[in-house]
């Protein structure tokens, strides 16, 4: 037998865990190898010094405890029991811990909805328009529209009831209130006030407004709303019936001058004088200036027919003095260049409004709107 | 004359036979013939006076508890063993994952006089020395290495028996006896 397998067998022979043949093998071995008899006496010494380790005395309540131990294991809840293991402990608690954080979440931060409300709350918001009375929407007001006179908006406003017979005027009007009254628009935006009406309107029918003027000459009205869509880039529809496609596909020839804006705008209004006249008659222009259109033709419209009140007077104080009626005629036609003047003018400052509002927010949609052209009350 | 004779001490398996039928004077001999033998190898194992105490108790309830499914084909003192080994690796590695290091004090009133009385002075001095020399580099082992030293040299089981109590081959008890042994050898003869 050699070292290496000897040294190899030395502990399980210490212990008697070797046969007999190799335990006499290795006897001869160690007899004549002082490193592997060294070695032996080495490990002989090791077995002895543990056992020969301190031996820990029993406490004199070890039997007690054990007891109380059995006892309080035997008494645990079944519920304890069944969840004790650390196995099924852990888990069962980290999946109670998601729970609770889960709810708490959810109950502090519920999921938002997309809703399309407004101040007015669910369902179509609806602001009401003040035509003519009180003045233009209080959002609008500065930006866009030139002051008007109480006297000619309450005169106008008087003047302009909702015919009967006429198509449902724009509809949109707040929530009534406690007490029946129109709530007061809470300044809403334009995008979300057009994105909540757009489920109210009628997709069918193109015309957004409907205008009722009050006037004995409707040719007047139509050149002179003609001449008011231009300035405001925008045009007058044909006032046979068209397809919104066709529409659509007729663009405004985008105008870079002021001068040749107004000169358009003249030019429109003349070319509509050879053009059948019509009660009922809709313009096209970018919905920003829908406000700034109506007050233009308010204002133009009112100042022609204060020329004409006061043309009637001067004619009827010639008549008494013995003038003639051509007077009459002369002073009509006379009045056509003061129009067209002040709509030059009107026409000018609108457009460089318009235009920097429309560079700054971009390409501004469309929207049509219908002119009414009713005789006066008498 | 009347001569008696020496009672005879019950054997494990009949106690543990009338443990199983309830019998809890059964139960309260085996654990006083047994309580050494397990906090020795508990202490052995985690070189802590209150971990060994309180593996050793919770080795009993064990055997209280599973009592009914010992099938006897080992000795009691087996699966004894079996169970304070076990306790003792969850004890050992529960504290492992806290940092904490056993190591025996050699201050601890608690702990035996090494040499025997009669030994002469320096002999017991270097006994005394040897001993806890290798206490020491026993809490260094591996514990794996403290077991089979512990279950052979102190308790005094096989091969064949600790294989049993640690659920491994003959094989592996033999060659972690020897590799644990040369181990403390090649220690106390370097710091020797």
């Amino acid at each position: 037998m050699k070292c290496a397998e000897c040294q190899r067998e030395l502990s399980a022979c210490l212990d008697g865990e070797v046969t007999g043949a190799v335990r006499a093998q290795m006897e001869a071995h160690v007899a004549g190898c002082a490193d592997c008899r060294q070695r032996l006496t080495d490990l002989r010494q090791i077995a002895a010094g543990v056992k020969a380790l301190p031996q820990l005395p029993a406490p004199p309540q070890f039997m007690a405890e054990v007891r109380r131990k059995i006892w309080a294991n035997e008494r645990r809840p079944w519920f304890d029991v069944v969840v004790r293991p650390v196995w099924l402990k852990v888990p069962l608690e980290a999946v109670a811990l998601v729970v609770v954080l889960g709810t708490v979440l959810v109950l502090v931060n519920p999921p938002r909805r997309d809703t399309t409300e407004t101040a007015g709350g669910r369902g179509s918001v609806r602001a009401h328009f003040r035509r003519g009375g009180e003045g233009p929407p209080p959002s609008e007001s500065k930006a866009r529209n030139e002051a008007v006179p109480e006297e000619l908006a309450k005169d106008l406003s008087a003047a302009a009831p909702a015919p009967a017979a006429a198509p449902t005027p724009v509809i949109i009007s707040m929530p009534q209130a406690g007490g029946g009254q129109p709530l007061e628009p809470a300044q809403p935006r334009r995008a979300e006030l057009l994105k909540v009406a757009k489920g109210t309107w009628d997709y069918k029918s193109p015309v957004e407004e409907t205008i009722t003027v009050e006037d004995a000459d409707a040719a007047a009205v139509q050149e002179q709303a003609a001449q008011v869509a231009v300035a405001l880039k925008g045009r007058m529809l044909p006032v046979s019936p068209q397809s919104a496609s066709d529409r659509r596909e007729k663009k405004t020839d985008p105008v870079g001058n002021d001068r040749a804006l107004a000169e358009q705008a003249v030019a429109a209004g003349q070319a509509l004088r050879s053009a059948p006249v019509a009660q009922n008659f809709q313009v096209e222009l970018p919905r920003r200036n829908v406000v700034a259109f109506k007050s233009q033709l308010m204002q133009v419209t009112n100042q022609r027919q204060q020329n004409a009140l006061m043309r009637q007077r001067k004619v009827t104080t010639d008549a008494v003095a013995g003038k003639d009626g051509q007077d009459v005629a002369e002073a009509q036609r006379l009045d056509r260049p003061e129009s067209n003047a002040v709509l030059q003018a009107a026409g000018a400052k609108a457009a460089d409004k318009v235009d920097a509002e429309q560079k700054k927010d971009g390409a501004a949609a469309t929207t049509v709107l219908e002119i009414q052209v009713v005789p006066p009350k008498k | 004359m009347a001569t008696v004779s020496p009672v005879e001490p019950v054997a494990d398996h009949e106690l543990v036979a009338r443990c199983r039928q309830g019998d809890e004077a059964a139960f309260a001999e085996l654990v006083a013939r047994h309580q050494h033998r397990a906090l020795n190898v508990a202490y052995q194992l985690l070189r802590d006076h209150e971990d060994a105490v309180e593996v050793a108790q919770d080795a009993f309830v064990n055997i209280y508890r599973h009592i009914g499914g010992f099938r006897g084909d080992c000795e009691f003192t087996t699966w004894l063993h079996q169970i304070v080994v076990n306790l003792a690796r969850n004890k050992h590695r529960w504290w492992q994952r806290r940092g904490r290091h056993a190591a025996v004090s050699l201050d601890d009133p608690d702990q035996p006089q090494w040499a025997a009385p009669g030994d002469p002075p320096d002999t017991q001095a270097a006994q005394t020395e040897f001993v806890r020399t290798l206490s020491e580099e026993m809490g260094r082992l591996p514990v794996k290495f403290r077991e089979v030293l512990v279950l052979r040299n102190v308790e005094e089981l096989t091969y064949a028996e600790i294989a049993v109590a640690l659920r491994c081959s003959v094989g592996t008890v033999k060659s972690r006896v020897a590799r644990a042994r040369e181990e403390l050898r090649r220690r106390m003869n370097v710091e020797g």
